[in-house]
């Protein structure tokens, strides 16, 4: 085989390191762009997943989905009735981060 | 506007296991290439050597991934980088991830080449799971083109070693029997010989 193919480590490392910048480069557009599926452009805006309102369901679904939200309040509909507070839809688009 | 710089460590631990991804199925790809006996001969001792250089390669990249991964708290392995499932973040998915790195470094210690493609396995359902990028198009052509063409000589390789059973011993062979002794010139015969 020819020299133009040896796999030598000087080649190896260069590659890589090539590689592996552009790699973050790519990755940075993408973040500053809001476009990362890892990082949503509102993630540090939209409200902490504990502060937002939750939605309106039976209580054995609310202890389900959300087992550290506080109790909430008798009065669910269908239980006797009461205030409720108003709907809040959560956002669509949450902040959602993988390791990698 | 997201600063990319808030998010740097987890954008370069992301970006080394990209990279560890390619490495290593490379180097799995060129072993099975010369395992399976499709490399051509004159090339094997080029592509054996690139094999074990992008190997070193991997596990280095590997460790990279998983340490620049630690400088983001949000998605920081903790202990789970050394111990599988420990982690806080995702353990199932990080968990296959540091099996894998687990199983691919002690496979490169102890000489035991046949534990690669398991561990290559779990990394691939690591990235599967657990990849941020794994829904990107970008990474998904080069990540399922690896995958395919590795599981492909894979299964290649385990079908001719099924089908080609190791050869059975072969008894010793009887003792030959002693060369019958050349007849006598001639000149030994005397005259009653004609």
């Amino acid at each position: 085989m020819s020299a133009r193919w040896d796999p030598s480590w000087r080649r190896l490392l260069a590659g890589t390191g090539l590689l592996f910048a552009l790699l973050v480069g790519l990755l940075a557009i993408r973040v500053h762009a809001g476009a990362d599926p890892g990082l949503r452009r509102d993630a540090t805006s939209a409200p902490a997943p504990q502060e937002r309102a939750l939605p309106q369901l039976p209580r054995h679904e609310r202890r389900r989905l959300y087992p550290g939200a506080p109790a909430p309040p008798y009065g669910m509909p269908g239980q006797g009735g009461g205030a409720l507070p108003p709907r809040v839809e959560p956002s669509p688009r949450l902040p959602d981060m993988r390791s990698s | 506007v997201t600063d990319p710089l808030a998010h740097v460590w987890w954008l370069a631990g992301r970006s080394a296991g990209i990279v560890a991804w390619l490495a290593l199925s490379a180097a799995v790809v060129l072993g099975l290439l010369l395992v399976t006996g499709l490399a051509p001969g004159r090339a094997r001792e080029m592509l054996g050597l690139a094999r074990d250089r992008l190997g070193v390669l991997a596990l280095g990249l590997l460790a990279a991934h998983g340490v620049l991964l630690l400088g983001e708290p949000r998605v920081s392995p903790g202990l789970g980088l050394v111990v599988p499932f420990a982690s806080g973040h995702d353990p199932l998915w990080t968990g296959l991830g540091t099996l894998a790195g687990i199983l691919l470094a002690v496979a490169a210690i102890a000489r035991a080449r046949q534990v690669v493609p398991v561990g290559w396995l779990l990394a691939a359902v690591h990235v599967i799971g657990g990849g941020t990028d794994a829904g990107s198009l970008w990474l998904q052509v080069p990540f399922y083109v690896t995958l395919v063409y590795g599981l492909a000589l894979l299964g290649w390789w385990a079908a001719t070693t099924v089908r080609e059973p190791p050869p059975e011993p072969v008894p010793p062979e009887p003792a030959a029997p002693e060369p019958a002794l050349a007849p006598a010139p001639l000149w030994l015969r005397g005259e009653g010989g004609r």
